[in-house]
């Protein structure tokens, strides 16, 4: 383990965010290391069989708004 | 002159700006839509100023203060964006002898959070307009109707001539548009404004930005409409929202939208579209601060 290691990877369920782990060794995301982006490879979140069931108003759009950090406003002449 | 700041990808900022210039006079837009273009062959008459959209952003924050500066306007009105899109109009606005108007569209209220807008548009600015119902307000403001492109008078009705998909997003989610514009046997063309289509479809299928829902809202025509993840605007609220003042049907696979559409098909004519359109009111207010 390096000192001061941070994971540069993202974790989440329904959202990405920070992994805050401090090594890779027995990351159940990750899976020590060998995912490089366990948020992206995740398959789950839209196995819901109807929609009845899955709550409506909480959409991508709403996880986007929930993980745009203050650092990406204002920073982008494309934004909307 | 008046300016109107409309810096944003997309249509939308554009598009409301037009519907403002439209009701004034001697209005300048100021633009880094990539559509420009399109607007402008639309309609030129419009008096555009356009920061290509791959200017860098730098570039793009420099090149927009100086069209603020150069046209000196009597009135600065600034789209959606207080201190400007890229930030670059925060130490400009006190500089400048002209009447600040904010355009609050809904925005992200981490947003405004972050950028400490609460104080600075009661610094800056002497008024603050909301164009429409359907926005979330977060400053002190005056509520108009909707601002639309079109006036009631100038769309045509008639029977509505079926299912109208509308790709006004971003490019990466035009393939969406396409899976459901294949499923549904019809096509996606370019046209501008979109609401002169919309009096004339059964149903549409779009996205969930200001002007699609407020276009098909005032037109009385349904929308099946997804909500796309944008940094600012929160479309998902916006879709539930307009929920209750007309048929808007939220959806997100492809396949569930092309379903949808086909459930809002009614035959028969539609009554015309006779909706106030919020920009008279605006300019109104606005002459009112000279």
């Amino acid at each position: 383990m390096t000192p001061g290691w941070k994971c540069p990877r993202r974790v989440g369920f329904l959202f990405p965010h920070e992994c805050f782990r401090t090594t890779p060794v027995g990351c159940p995301d990750c899976n020590n290391g060998q995912v490089q982006d366990p948020f992206v490879s995740r398959s789950d979140r839209y196995g819901y069989p109807d929609y009845d069931i899955f709550p409506m108003d909480f959409t991508e759009a709403d996880g986007a708004d929930l993980v745009a950090t203050s650092e990406e406003f204002e920073s982008d002449m494309s934004g909307s | 002159m008046w300016l109107i700041y409309a810096l944003g990808g997309g249509w939308g900022h554009l598009t409301r700006a037009v519907a403002l210039a439209r009701a004034a006079r001697n209005v300048r837009v100021l633009t880094n839509s990539p559509y420009a273009a399109i607007v402008a062959r639309a309609m030129p008459e419009l008096d555009l100023a356009i920061i290509p959209a791959q200017t860098p952003l730098e570039e793009a924050r420099h090149a927009a203060v100086q069209v603020v500066r150069d046209s000196s306007p009597k009135v600065l009105i600034v789209d959606t964006f207080p201190r400007g899109l890229g930030g670059e109009l925060s130490p400009l606005l006190a500089a400048i002898p002209a009447q600040k108007v904010l355009v609050h569209r809904d925005v992200n209220p981490r947003y405004i959070a972050s950028a400490g807008l609460q104080q600075f548009v009661k610094d800056h600015y002497d008024l603050v307009l909301v164009p429409g119902p359907g926005e979330e307000a977060y400053f002190e403001h005056e509520l108009t109707a909707p601002w639309l492109v079109r006036n009631a008078n100038e769309l045509r009705g008639g029977v509505p001539g079926g299912v109208l998909v509308c790709a006004s997003g971003m490019p990466s989610e035009f393939e969406w548009y396409r899976a459901v514009a294949s499923l549904l046997s019809t096509e996606i063309s370019q046209y501008w404004p979109a609401i002169d289509r919309y009096a004339e479809a059964s149903v549409v299928v779009g996205g969930g930005g200001y002007n699609t829902v407020e276009e098909c809202l005032a037109c009385g025509v349904p929308l099946v409409a997804r909500a796309w993840p944008r940094t600012y605007d929160r479309q998902a609220r916006r879709l539930s929202r307009a929920s209750q003042r007309g048929r808007v049907v939220q959806v997100h696979a492809v396949e569930e939208a092309a379903r949808a559409a086909l459930a809002e098909i009614r035959p028969g004519p539609r009554a015309p579209a006779t909706f106030i359109n919020g920009t008279v009111e605006a300019v109104r207010r606005i002459e009112g601060l000279l």
